[in-house]
This record gives C-alpha cells, structure tokens and sequence, in this order.
C-alpha cells in the first residue's frame, strides 16, 4: 500500500471509529495519519491536512476528556431510583422497615447518597433499624466526602437525643475509626476512641466498595497463545528466589491466564504483585511445552465461595 | 437469582448482557424491544446514559407465555461496559440466570472483548457462580462494519480468543441492523430455562401439581409410581381406558 492510500485508510479509520464512539481508537488512528502526512515532504496541502487533523484531535479531546470526567454515579431521577430499589433490593424479609433499610441500602450501593440519606432519616424513627440507619447516613456522607456534613449529623443527633448514650457510643467509634482509617484530621464531637477496634468488625456495613482496576492500553499483541494447562515459574529474586513453582491454569482468556494461590502459600502471594515481571516461565500446554515471560497484571483476594481467602493472580503470557 | 412461585406457578429470570464499552449491548436490548413488542411487558427503560453510554444499565422485562404450565417472565439488562463502571457492573450482575457476552468483533477492541471476559468471570466468581456452568451465549456483534471498511476479526480468531474454553453457543450478529439478536436471545433463554428447569426442578413441580389434579379426576389421565396403590384401585374398574391413560401420562411428564 501506498503512502497517499495509507494515510486515506487512516483517516477512514478514524471517522468510523468516531462514528462508533470509540474515541480513543479514533485518536489514535489520526495521530498515525499525522504522523505519516509529516513525513512526506513535498506534499501538496501538508500544512492544511495537518490543520485539519489537528482540529479534529481537538474535538476529540475535548469528548474524551467529557467522557473520563463523568460522574461515576450521577444521581438520578425519583423514578429511576424508585425501579433500582425494586429491583436490586434482595431483603429476605417481610418486616417492613428492614425492607425500607435494604432499600435505601441499595441507593447507597448505586451511588444514590442525597435520596439514601433522605430514606435512612425517615427510618431514625424506628428502634429496629435505627442505629442501622444512623451507621448509614454516615458512610453516604463519607462515600459522597462530605466529612463535615457527617460530623454536623452527629453533633446534631448528639443534640436532639433521638439516639440513646449507648447508640451514640456506638456510632461515635464507628465514625471515627473511619475518619481514622482516611487519615483525616478530624475529630468526632464527644465521643470515646476506646475499643475501636473491638467495635469495628460489628459495625462493619454492607456496603461493598469495588476496586476498579485500571484500564490497560498496552499496544496489542497479536501473537496466539496455546491453551495452557498449568506454569512454572521460576523467581529471580524476593525470599523465593531461586525456587520453581508450578500452578494450575484456573482460566485464560486470550493471552491472560488466571491461576489460584492458596491462602497458606503467603511467600507465594508476597511474591506475586500487580506488575512484576515474570522473565523464566514455562507453559504445559496438551501439545507442547513452552518457555516465555509474563507480566503479573492483577491479583484479588476471593471474598466468597468455597476457595475464599485465597488469591487469583492474572498473568499475561509473552511466549518466546 | 431466578424466582419460581409454585402457587403462582410463575418463574421470573433474570438474563444479562454483559461486554466491554460500545460493543452494543443497549443496542441489542433496543432491538428486541422493537422486534418483540408484544412480549416486551413495557418499553425498555435506561437509567441514566451519558450521551449513548450507559451509566447504570438498561431494563426491558419480558412475558414468555406459558412454559411447561408456568408463565415464564424474563428480566433483560445489560451493564455499563465502561471499566470505570466496574462496581455498578458487579451490582446489575447480582442474581443472574443467564448472560449473553457481547464481543466487538472490529479488531481494535480485542483486547477490551479478553478483559470483560476476564470481568466477567471474576464477577461471577465473587457470587459464587462459574462461567463454566451458568447458561452463557456469545455474540460477535458488528460484523456488518466489515462492508464499511473497518477491520474486523475472523470468527475463528474470536472462538480462539473467548470461547476456546468456554465452548458456548456462539452467534454472528449486526444488533443495529437486528441481524442474529433474536437467534442469541432465543439461544440464551433456552440455555437459561434448561438449566433453571435442572436446577430448580420447576417443570418437575409443574408435572406434579398436573399429576395430583388428574388424580382427582379418574379418568383424565392416571398416575405412576407416587400414586400406584390408587391406580391399581381404579385399574380393577375401567382397565382400558386406565392403561391407555396412563401410556400418555408417562409420555409427558415426569414424575
């Protein structure tokens, strides 16, 4: 293919992925068409096809940078909050406050802090879930980091006696443990810092905070990789160094394998960190044996089920 | 998770369409929305988009009719594909029957169909489900964009990339054009009932309640094994018509 054809292609690539909201792709595939137009150099028109591109990067920028400052969870209408209490709400039972406080959970869970907030408040006013509640108002105002708010809240119950001393003990070690796990200077008023950490497994809420992984953008290789039945990997340094490990292949997708360290294998799971450089690996495939390298690229602990406690560490394989 | 109500003898499920960001997801929901109207229970409701990209996720809840004596209800959603939406992701899976992975077939987002693949399955791992087990159906979804000059992947290289191990049922589709979004549907919701049907026994349970009505009604159709002692009874009166009765009840049901 010719440059002039080569450029046409690039140029080609990028309206469609623009048109397909790809942006990134489309970025990308401008930057390679400037780049070859910048390379020529008697090309009729350089200056003006550079511009032009130039401006079209523009755009996109601004779309991406639109995109990437979105909130991660904008609060949405009545309506809509209404259906997603419906039905991401699981309560398994039929007591109708605790089914108000799974609800108002499940906004907390959606992002949904103002309206949660409003429901846990029309909740204080039930014993049952009250402390519940309370513990709720204040992870929304810390999940939406609104600390003050939260230390007003307190102040405030502290004030109108609507929790009892006990409640208020309770609730005000939970809250601080928090702002202490932060590493916020703040101080919740009048409360006692004593048996934090006794407290804190009871007071520990449902709500889960995922970890979002980072996006990859590592250029793409397009290499096949066997199925992989099992790894060796040799370490070169660290307290294993020098040791061969072999480990079952629990997943793979493409050139991404997943295996399972036993929670008891702790040098194992030291030893194996998001971005560590695996250089001496070897691969048992059904049809062959191979040796490459591999990158850790991300390792979780297993919350639930029957392997809990342990790890599943993700590498992608470089054979070589 | 599915709901069965024997007494209502009704079973909801809840089927979900998972994939990395813009492989079309919504657009597959959309489609059936259109080209399934009257089954659609009301229109499909999105909650929350940024522009077409989906924040929260999308909704369209469906009425199968009557399966095996149940009304089958089934629950559509897809997820945001967007990595940033891991959490909200994880929330919309909870409590799934079935999934339709929707692959982008156009060569540039390879790499994105292997990490929600991955996603996916770490997803389910956290609920205590396998991707292995539950019913799952792959789409390679844009495959019309080859006419517009985009390079898009062989199905060959996406079978090696997704679903060498997977081995699920596999589909070629344009979901903006409605090309191949009925037959995944189709595929996945009789993967889904199957194993709801294994797992939960709900057809069995329906064979039963038919079973105990027909024994109350001599004559319509007569029991086997759970009920034998009656039927040797009744077979002493009319043993013709009994036996014949009886050839049919155990050519369709189960008990």
């Amino acid at each position: 293919m010719d440059i002039g054809a080569k450029i046409k292609t690039f140029l080609k690539e990028a309206e469609l992925y623009r048109g397909q909201g790809l942006l990134n792709e489309s970025k990308e595939s401008y930057q390679k068409a400037a780049k070859l137009i910048k390379s020529i150099e008697k090309l009729k028109n350089k200056e003006k096809l550079l511009a032009g591109i130039a401006a079209k990067l523009k755009g996109l920028q601004g779309e991406i940078e639109k995109v990437e400052a979105a909130p991660d969870n904008p609060e949405i209408g009545a309506e809509s909050q209404a259906l997603i209490k419906k039905l991401f709400s699981y309560a398994k039972t039929d007591d109708a406050d605790a089914v108000a406080l799974e609800e108002a959970i499940t906004l907390t869970k959606f992002g949904q802090y103002a309206k949660a907030i409003e429901d846990f408040k029309a909740l204080l006013s039930k014993e049952s879930v009250r402390l519940a509640a309370a513990k709720n108002i204040i992870r929304c105002h810390i999940a939406g980091e609104k600390i003050e708010d939260g230390v007003a809240q307190f102040q405030e119950w502290l004030d109108s006696g609507i929790l009892s001393k006990d409640q208020l003990k309770k609730l005000g070690m939970f809250f601080q443990n928090i702002i202490d796990k932060k590493g916020l200077d703040v101080k919740v008023p009048k409360m006692a810092t004593a048996a934090v950490q006794e407290e804190e497994a009871e007071l520990e809420l449902e709500l889960e905070e995922a970890e979002v992984e980072p996006a990859e953008e590592e250029p793409q290789e397009e290499e096949e990789i066997l199925d992989i039945n099992s790894v060796g990997i040799s370490f070169e340094a660290g307290p294993m160094k020098g040791e061969v490990i072999e480990l079952d292949v629990s997943f793979q997708t493409g050139n991404v394998i997943s295996v399972l360290l036993n929670a008891r294998d702790k040098d194992l799971i030291d030893n194996l960190n998001p971005g560590d450089q695996l250089n001496d690996m070897q691969f048992y495939s059904p049809i062959a044996i191979f040796q490459g390298t591999g990158v850790v690229n991300a390792k979780t602990g297993i919350k639930v089920g029957p392997r809990k406690g342990d790890f599943s560490v993700d590498i992608k394989v470089s054979s070589s | 998770m599915a709901v069965f109500n024997a007494r209502k003898r009704e079973i909801e499920c809840k089927l979900v369409y998972y994939g990395p960001g813009r492989c079309g997801k919504t657009t597959n929901i959309e489609s059936i929305g259109k080209a399934y109207r009257k089954h659609a229970e009301s229109e499909m409701v999105s909650i929350n988009t940024e522009g077409d990209r989906t924040l929260f996720f999308d909704f369209l809840p469906m009425g199968l009719g009557k399966i095996k004596g149940c009304d089958v209800r089934v629950q559509l959603y897809t997820v945001p594909g967007q990595v940033k939406y891991a959490s909200t992701r994880k929330l919309v899976l909870k409590g799934v029957d079935g999934v339709v992975f929707v692959a982008d077939s156009m060569k540039v987002r390879r790499e994105k169909n292997m990490l929600s693949l991955k996603d996916l399955q770490q997803n389910l791992k956290d609920y205590g489900l396998n991707v292995f087990k539950i019913p799952l159906i792959m789409q390679y979804n844009k495959r019309d964009l080859e006419k517009e000059g985009i390079p898009i992947m062989p199905i060959k290289q996406m079978e090696h990339d997704l679903n060498r191990q997977l081995k699920a049922p596999s589909f070629e589709a344009s979901a903006l054009a409605g090309d191949g979004v009925g037959q995944t549907l189709k595929a996945a919701l009789s993967a889904t009932l199957k194993y709801l049907q294994r797992e939960m026994n709900w057809a069995g349970q329906e064979a039963y309640a038919e079973h105990s009505r027909a024994i109350r009604r001599p004559g319509v159709f007569e029991p086997c094994g759970c009920h034998a002692a009656a039927w040797r009874e009744r077979r002493q009166r009319r043993p013709a018509d009994l036996q014949s009765a009886y050839r049919r009840h155990r050519g369709g049901f189960l008990c």
